[in-house]
């Protein structure tokens, strides 16, 4: 006999003894298969929704003028803190959304300095049947937003908080001449596990 | 090897038909997946996060997650590897979410967990069989979830370390870091116990 088979003989037989029942999970499988299916097909689509692929465009040189002002006289900008006022800053014109099966997510600041990169984000219309059922209930993984720059750079969160439905992340600074980002969100915060990402 | 009872081929032809069925929605082709593929998937999930009751959550869930997206499901490929790829997963990050471990220093790994199978095999009692299976399977529990992963997949599922990091899309240096690293860990987690003993 060879050891690949001792190997599996002997996983085999602790294997039985961890999971000894034989247990038929037909049909809790099949009821959970077609309680989903009965489900209504956009909050079934809903439910699945997962990855939200948002495309903005950063207005290089459109300033707002409320932002500029507050900048000039506090050197301080809402969402972001305190910046150096010396050097340009470049800031998203007008919130950027994007809706699927009811889902609306919205790039609602992009505020870009010589430091840092802030996106500040939002989403609605998540159904309660997303929600996971009970505190230990799983979500999806990772659920960190990530963006990524037309030369195919892609740039990692390095800090951030969100409260309620509105969430800021902060990324390393994306180069002056770079005008576009793609604004990826691998899934949504809080999807229950049968919702979980595939792709 | 894990026993199966139909030959591959045959194998792979049912499990086509009943994946064609659950595409045209007749949920006769679920029922067919579940009852050849659930005893396997269970164990699979039960080796690596431990205890039956989550094993069988896991298996669930997986098993719910593939049924789902099952009209993109590529019928040129069998459909038990890819269950217990999902499987292995899930069960990896069940695993974690409540593993206490430590990340392990690799020093060698010459002795190895064929080895230790090799002496279970030899003892002459079942009694001590059995014993040293216990061992083994409490050493296999101290290691973490991913090392337990790769050993399940490796000597369980009897993929090769090639197969393995295709599978999980890593260096396959990193698979024989993997498999390295838990064997050094077995043999001195039970090192340790024999000589409190």
């Amino acid at each position: 006999m060879n050891l690949q088979i001792k190997s599996s003989h002997l996983l085999e037989s602790a294997a039985q003894s961890l999971a000894p029942h034989n247990t038929d999970l037909l049909p809790r499988i099949r009821a959970a298969y077609q309680k989903e299916k009965r489900m209504k097909p956009v909050r079934r689509i809903t439910a699945a929704i997962l990855i939200i692929l948002l495309a903005f465009t950063i207005l290089l040189l459109t300033v707002p003028d409320v932002a500029m002002a507050m900048r000039r006289i506090f050197g301080f900008i809402p969402g972001v803190g305190i910046v150096d006022q010396s050097t340009t800053i470049r800031v998203l014109a007008e919130p950027v959304s994007m809706t699927r099966d009811g889902i609306t997510l919205t790039v609602e600041q992009a505020i870009l300095t010589s430091d840092k990169t802030v996106i500040v984000y939002k989403t609605e219309g998540i159904p309660q049947e997303a929600r996971p059922k009970g505190e230990s209930g799983f979500t999806c993984q990772p659920s960190t937003p990530t963006l990524h720059l037309p030369n195919g750079t892609k740039l990692n969160i390095n800090g951030g908080s969100g409260s309620g439905f509105r969430t800021g992340f902060n990324y390393p600074p994306i180069p002056v001449d770079v005008n576009t980002a793609k604004f990826l969100l691998p899934c949504l915060e809080d999807v229950a596990p049968a919702a979980a990402p595939q792709d | 090897m894990v026993n199966v009872s139909a030959q591959p081929t045959e194998k792979f032809m049912d499990d086509l038909e009943a994946i064609r069925r659950l595409k045209r929605g007749d949920i006769g082709g679920l029922e067919i997946l579940v009852s050849v593929h659930q005893s396997k998937a269970i164990r699979v999930a039960a080796l690596i996060v431990g205890d039956e009751q989550t094993a069988e959550d896991v298996t669930q869930d997986t098993f719910l997650k593939i049924f789902k997206h099952i009209g993109r499901f590529d019928e040129s490929r069998p459909f038990e590897p890819y269950l217990m790829r999902s499987v292995v997963h899930a069960a990896r990050d069940a695993a974690q979410k409540n593993s206490k471990w430590q990340s392990l220093d690799v020093e060698d790994g010459e002795e190895t967990i064929e080895r230790l199978i090799a002496q279970a095999e030899s003892v002459e009692s079942q009694v001590e069989q059995k014993q040293h299976e216990g061992e083994i399977l409490g050493a296999m529990f101290k290691l973490s979830p991913r090392q337990r992963a790769v050993i399940v997949q490796r000597y369980y599922l009897g993929l090769s370390e090639k197969e393995m990091s295709e599978e999980m899309d890593v260096a396959p240096g990193t698979i024989k870091w993997l498999l390295n690293a838990a064997r050094t860990r077995l043999r001195d987690l039970l090192r340790s116990k024999r000589s409190v003993e």
